[in-house]
């Protein structure tokens, strides 16, 4: 049997836009698997991912990923992918609406957008991939960045950094879930379920960015990421009392020397229908 | 609620800021983001009480900020509804940023900007003409973005309505300058019934659409993909090729530019023309806009009584600059500029014209009486 | 195609896998990026890197005939690079995908 090769590309090519890759990420780099886990649970919902769906990212290395994928899509400035997401859902509401940004996209100069996107409850999916670094700028420190970790601008210290799945709790989000980029065979049923969630649903996607922030900080090779992702998961126990919601149970630890050594995982909350 | 309908067709007697929002309303608007900033709020707490009650409702979000209602206009022209955003002043400073983004994705948008007086918080309850050149230079980058001033009730909401129309046509953000006096005062205006005045909806790929009569052409004015319809529909404020995806080569961004610079120059004939009042024999040419204008008209009805033959050439269209027209209709005449503002309108005039003018510059938060503007025509006509 | 037999063309590898010899594991070469995360995850060490490189100056990963079709280390590639399909699906002359 003779094969033909003109039948071989990937699993997913009619997803994506093939003619944009392959992608500007570096080699090992978190943000393709993620992108990958959105595809497939965007297909297990059985939604149609050009006429019901639209993906909107904002800047940095992750601002890019709705370039790479058929979804309906927009590429916005710095920040402002929730409120753009927002116009969208007004205009019109039978579309599905996915935000898929970074973390210094969404929780620094987004911030805002987040708190009163989550309090707002217009429906919508956001997912943080959440590496704790502005990669395409060359490394600086983010709002998730690890207290003691090296960038080019905390050299001797760096502050607190936010515990995403507290922040969304405490702002009224629907839907708060934590996985890392390393939880492919889950994530997509996640995605699907945040998809499937009415109102604002919420990931916090742990993500490496090996090739800028792990080298300086523990992990620097994409298979040890990987690795050091699945070996410091913790899946949460839910307790009656909702004491696994604390802020001191849902935080990721972090050693600058290892890399990860905690991340509580799991689904934080549920929209109660 | 009963439902209401688009067109409240008749006569009435409202503020600008009224007209504006039934402007808006008549031209097919569906959603409005606003964030409550003086003097333009009162827009948006009418687009309320008509917007979500119409038959074909209509969403209105009241933002967190105005850097959200920008984008979140944007965002909702991309589900080709029609979108508009109302602020002033540190509102429009804020905007400067999706203004840009809407520029660079050719999303057709209006937003309203109600003038008061700055710099920064300035004065948030009286009227100025500062904002003049930032509508043209506001946002970093190249560009040129239709933007109309109106200087009555009425043309509160005509202008809103060819703002739209202008916008949907060629696939642009268009700004309406109105100010704190239009935004407050109280006049009789006329709303047409539904199809006496014409509405643009902008062209899907491959259709080509008529404004005022003429063809727009689908080589400048490229057909909308918008979310939701039949092929992937994508954009960014990165240089982009016609699909949308990123491509940051010099021939491609020059392509992109040029076009949108074009697309609006070419059809600038189809934007709102000057009124030319008494000008025929006028010696002094007073050049002005908006409510000052209103002064202004006064001002000349009276110099005239005392024969100084002065006219007025009032901009409805701002950007871009009427320069040939202006250059036409004033030849060998001495020139006016009368604004609320230190040095603005005087820049594009004296760049039009090739010489100094004469101007009177109200930067304080009041329209010049007419007295300070038939002081000055003496002055400059001898008398 | 006999067992464990690999089929190249300029782009891809694809190789004969699964029990059963009825999958075919095709590497697209030339979006790989040599980052290893699929010889890592691989549950049956079906991978190894090659010694040499793809036109962009990437190692890639060669199948050595250990590969079940499961699928893990496509779904863990960043690059899009790696898919299984059906043999019946991409034979020429075969029922289309
Ligand atoms: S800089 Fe970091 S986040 Fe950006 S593409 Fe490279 S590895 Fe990924
Ligand atoms: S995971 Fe993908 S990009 Fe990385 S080495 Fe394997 S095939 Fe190449
Ligand atoms: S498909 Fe499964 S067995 Fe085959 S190489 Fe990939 S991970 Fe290994």
């Amino acid at each position: 049997m003779e094969i033909d090769f003109s039948k071989l590309g990937h699993n997913l090519e009619d997803k994506l836009t093939s003619k944009m890759l392959p992608h500007i990420w570096c080699s090992g780099c978190s943000l393709g698997t993620n992108l990958q886990s959105l595809v497939r649970g965007a297909v297990m919902t059985g939604m149609d991912m050009d006429k019901e769906m639209v993906m909107i990212s904002g800047i940095g290395c992750t601002g890019r990923a709705s370039g790479y994928v058929e979804f309906d899509g927009f590429h916005t400035t710095h920040g402002r992918a929730i409120p753009f997401a927002s116009g969208v859902k007004t205009g019109n509401p039978n579309l599905e609406v996915i935000v898929f940004s970074g973390d210094g996209d969404l929780f620094s100069i987004g911030g805002n957008h987040f708190i009163h996107a989550a309090r707002r409850k217009l429906d919508m999916t956001i997912i943080c991939t959440n590496n704790s670094v502005y990669g395409l700028t060359g490394g600086q420190a983010s709002p998730t960045t690890f207290e003691y970790s090296t960038t080019t601008t905390t050299i001797d210290h760096n502050l607190r950094p936010f515990n995403l799945v507290d922040l969304a709790l405490g702002a009224g989000a629907d839907f708060v879930a934590r996985y890392t980029s390393a939880h492919f065979k889950i994530l997509p049923r996640i995605i699907k379920q945040a998809i499937e969630t009415d109102g604002v649903a919420f990931i916090d996607l742990i993500s490496g960015c090996p090739a800028i922030y792990g080298k300086r900080n523990g992990y620097p090779t994409a298979d040890y990421m990987v690795k050091n992702f699945l070996e410091a998961s913790v899946e949460i126990e839910v307790k009656e009392d909702g004491s696994h919601l604390l802020s001191e149970n849902t935080r990721v630890e972090f050693d600058r020397t290892k890399g990860y050594t905690k991340i509580p995982i799991g689904v934080f909350r549920r929209q109660h229908r | 609620m009963k439902k209401q309908p688009r067109a409240m067709a008749g006569r009435h007697l409202d503020s600008g800021n009224i007209a504006v929002a039934e402007g808006a309303i008549y031209a097919g608007l569906h959603g409005y983001y606003g964030y409550p900033i003086t003097p333009s709020t009162s827009i948006m707490e009418h687009i309320v009480k008509r917007l979500p009650h119409l038959e074909e409702p209509g969403y209105f979000l009241q933002c967190e900020d105005e850097i959200a209602s920008i984008t979140a206009t944007i965002g909702c022209s991309w589900t080709r509804k029609k979108a508009m955003t109302a602020t002033s002043g540190p509102g429009f400073s804020l905007m400067q940023e999706g203004i840009g983004l809407a520029v660079m994705t050719e999303t057709p948008l209006v937003l309203v900007d109600v003038m008061r007086g700055g710099p920064s918080t300035g004065l948030p309850t009286f009227p100025g003409q500062q904002e003049l050149m930032q509508a043209h230079f506001g946002s970093h980058g190249d560009y040129i973005i239709p933007t109309f001033a109106p200087w009555s009730v009425q043309e509160c909401f005509d202008l809103t309505v060819e703002a739209f129309n202008a916008a949907e046509a060629l696939r642009t953000p268009v700004f309406v300058l109105s100010d704190q006096v239009l935004s407050t005062l109280k006049e009789k205006f006329v709303i047409p019934k539904e199809g006496e005045m014409e509405v643009v909806n902008r062209a899907h790929p491959g259709e080509t659409i008529t404004w005022k009569g003429t063809e727009i052409s689908e080589d400048l004015v490229p057909g909308m993909n918008c979310f939701g319809e039949e092929k992937k529909a994508f954009s960014t404020g990165l240089s982009h090729d016609e699909s949308g995806h990123v491509d940051l080569t010099a021939k491609t961004f020059e392509r992109l530019t040029n076009r949108m610079f074009e697309k609006v120059h070419r059809y600038a004939h189809l934007l709102p023309q000057a009124e030319k009042y008494m000008m025929d024999d006028a010696e002094i040419v007073i050049v002005t806009y908006g409510s000052t204008a209103r002064s202004a008209y006064e001002a000349i009805n009276l110099v005239r009584e005392q024969g100084l033959k002065v006219g007025m050439y009032r901009l409805r269209t701002i950007w871009p600059f009427p320069e040939e027209d202006l250059r036409k209709s004033t030849e060998g005449k001495e020139i006016l500029v009368v604004e609320m503002a230190r040095d603005q309108l005087t820049w594009p005039v004296e760049r039009a014209l090739l010489r100094r003018v004469h101007h009177i510059a109200y930067p304080m938060g009041l329209i010049p009486p007419p007295s300070v503007i038939t002081k000055k025509v003496r002055e400059i006509g001898g008398k | 195609m006999t067992e464990h037999e690999v089929s190249r063309n300029e782009r891809f590898d694809a190789y004969l896998v699964g029990k059963r010899s009825n999958r075919v594991f095709v590497v697209d070469r030339d979006r790989c990026k040599g980052c290893r995360i699929c010889v890592s995850v691989c549950p049956y060490q079906a991978l190894e890197m090659s010694r040499e490189k793809t036109q962009r100056g990437y190692f890639f990963p060669i199948e050595n005939g250990n590969c079940t079709a499961c699928k893990q280390c496509l779904y863990a590639c960043p690059d899009f690079v790696l898919s299984v399909h059906k043999l019946e699906e991409v034979t020429v002359g075969g029922e289309t995908a």
